[in-house]
């Protein structure tokens, strides 16, 4: 308990640090902050009005605080561009970033988990270098490019998937491209993990017991192998929503991404720090869970109550 | 042991692999100027809007422009590297700084900085680095700086922890209790002993500060166009891709094999370390 309420607290302060460094960013660095948030082509009158409404003139700790006030209404700015609420901006997106984000780690989840299986129990030795190998190989692959090449050999060549658009048949291909970095990261840890859990004493007593392979490598072994890629979800998320950035490009996914990357095409401030803001509080709020979710199924937190 | 010995031995194999790799990536931006058969910004072949297949003048084709695509990756690599080399030096040298400091000195120091790394860890990197490409005038100092904000939280983690464990340890004791200034104390007697931990994170982060780069070049966030860059020219044959396949599959090529070639140095590197001091 003690332990899940230190968690709560720092990830508190990180949510502090989170709003500061966009505040900072945003407000702090531009030289004339009116003009980040009117666009290049304001005239004097709106950038007087906005230079108000800021409070500009006054001193940046209170700037500060008006900014998360606002924050914490739900008052993201707006864009300056088609003077929509950013926030309205990120919920129209959010759906189908949502969509691809769940695909692709359910895929990258279960083929790391399949493939770390499956060489964790080989028994030849030069396997460990093959998975090393092969796992490194797959992280060394820009997301964007593999999604362009299974776009061409899959989409185009094969003609299996469709090109583009929005669907339920259309996120197979911007999944995979997204997932393949995921998976290999999984594999190799679930493949290291699964290897140290296999010498360990328990495991040798429940084969001594006479319990059936199936169930010494499912019941015992696997599921202290796998625990670990619950915070490894966690820590992977930030990498995921940049993945997410690229692969929405190469796709023409309407998500968060592209609405970033066309934000920062329209240097369309507000909508950037917006999407860059909110990213970052869904990163510190998936960690969260993640910690709560550890809590509930390790039984070496679960069971000590402090 | 016997086996894991072995592992590790075989792990070092692959190091020299990426070493040689990557030497052999440096020795290509290097000659560039004198391997590139072409101009690489020229349009060298009439291929304007139909771009020529790979044949026996142009290696690997020419582009949408009529630009000779083997001059442009060679100079490509230029490109590439010398943004690797410069960015991970900054973000190597800021997250060996905050590393040091936060692991040496402890208490509220080491609270502030690592709560300072955690709220970087927490912006997806690509997104902050856009965010942060867009309030710079575009160039190449500004993409140094980008990337090395958003990269160096790794290596300031790693050397941390290995400060952490080095505090204690007699011979820095020795020091401080000899009268050695703190500052004396962590560059003569912990600095060099998180060198291998370093190099090893170098080498780690090499291979993201290339990815990044690549990311961020393919949204046009990177380096200024007519500077011929690997993910730039990704993006750019993204409109041929059904008639040119080649104008994608090499520069994505090119990125693999540096990016690869990173991070096989950098696990060698690590094994070797481990055989070294046995850990």
């Amino acid at each position: 308990m003690r332990a899940v309420l230190q968690r709560l607290t720092s990830s508190l302060v990180v949510l502090f640090g989170v709003t500061v460094l966009t505040f900072v960013v945003a407000f702090v660095i531009p030289s004339d902050p009116a003009r980040t948030v009117a666009g290049p082509k304001a005239d004097p009158q709106t950038l007087a009005v906005i230079r108000r409404d800021l409070g500009l003139d006054r001193p940046l700790p209170a700037q500060y605080a008006q900014y998360v006030w606002r924050l914490l209404h739900g008052d993201f700015g707006r864009s300056y561009l088609t003077r929509q609420p950013v926030v309205h901006a990120i919920a129209e997106r959010l759906p189908a970033t949502a969509f691809l984000a769940l695909v692709a780690l359910a895929v990258s989840a279960c083929g790391g988990v399949a493939v770390g299986c499956f060489t964790a129990l080989q028994r030849r030795p030069a396997i460990d270098l093959v998975t090393l190998t092969a796992s490194l190989a797959a992280l060394s692959l820009p997301a964007f490019w593999l999604g362009m090449l299974l776009l061409y050999v899959l989409g185009y060549r094969l003609r299996w998937f469709p090109l583009g658009g929005y669907g339920l048949y259309h996120v197979v291909l911007p999944a995979c491209a997204l997932a393949l970095g995921g998976a290999a990261y999984y594999a190799r840890v679930v493949h290291t993990n699964l290897r140290s859990v296999l010498a360990e004493e328990f495991v040798r007593t429940a084969r001594a017991k006479g319990l059936s392979p199936m169930r010494v490598y499912g019941k015992h072994a696997l599921r202290n192998a796998l625990l670990p890629l619950v915070t490894l979800l966690g820590l992977d998320f930030a990498g995921l929503m940049s993945g997410v950035v690229l692969t929405e490009t190469v796709f023409n996914w309407p998500g968060l991404g592209r609405l970033a990357v066309e934000a920062v095409f329209n240097q369309d401030i507000p909508l950037i720090m917006g999407t860059v803001l909110f990213s970052a509080l869904l990163v510190v709020g998936v960690n969260v869970v993640v910690d709560l979710v550890y809590g509930l199924i390790d039984p070496r937190i679960r069971d000590v109550r402090g | 042991m016997g086996m894991e010995a072995a592992a590790a031995r075989r792990q070092e194999v692959l190091g020299w692999v990426g070493g040689a790799m990557v030497l052999a990536l440096a020795v290509v931006a290097v000659v560039a100027p004198w391997a590139a058969p072409f101009d690489p910004l020229a349009a060298v072949a009439d291929s304007i809007g139909e771009p020529f297949a790979p044949d026996a003048t142009y290696w690997l084709g020419t582009d949408e422009l009529g630009r000779d695509l083997l001059s442009r990756l060679l100079y490509g690599a230029r490109v590439s590297l010398l943004v690797a080399a410069v960015a991970t030096t900054l973000s190597v040298g800021i997250g060996v700084t905050v590393g040091l400091c936060a692991g040496y000195f402890g208490g509220w120091t080491d609270v502030v900085l690592m709560r300072i790394t955690d709220v970087v860890l927490a912006f997806p990197a690509l997104l902050l680095a856009m965010a942060l490409a867009a309030l710079f005038e575009p160039g190449l100092s500004a993409l140094f700086v980008v990337i090395a904000v958003v990269s160096w939280t790794a290596v300031a983690r790693a050397v941390r922890s290995e400060v952490l464990s080095l505090r204690t340890r007699d011979f820095v004791i020795a020091a401080q209790a000899l009268g050695a200034s703190p500052l004396r104390a962590v560059v003569r007697h912990v600095l060099p002993n998180v060198v291998p931990t370093v190099l090893v994170m170098a080498a780690l982060s090499t291979s993201g500060t290339v990815l990044l780069d690549a990311g961020l070049s393919y949204l046009g966030l990177g380096v200024p166009v007519p500077t011929p860059s690997w993910g730039r020219m990704i993006s750019d044959s993204q409109t041929y891709y059904r008639i040119a396949p080649w104008l994608m599959v090499f520069p994505g090529v090119a990125i693999v094999y540096a990016v690869a070639g990173f991070n096989l140095l950098g696990y060698g590197l690590a094994a070797r370390f481990q055989r070294r001091t046995g850990r």
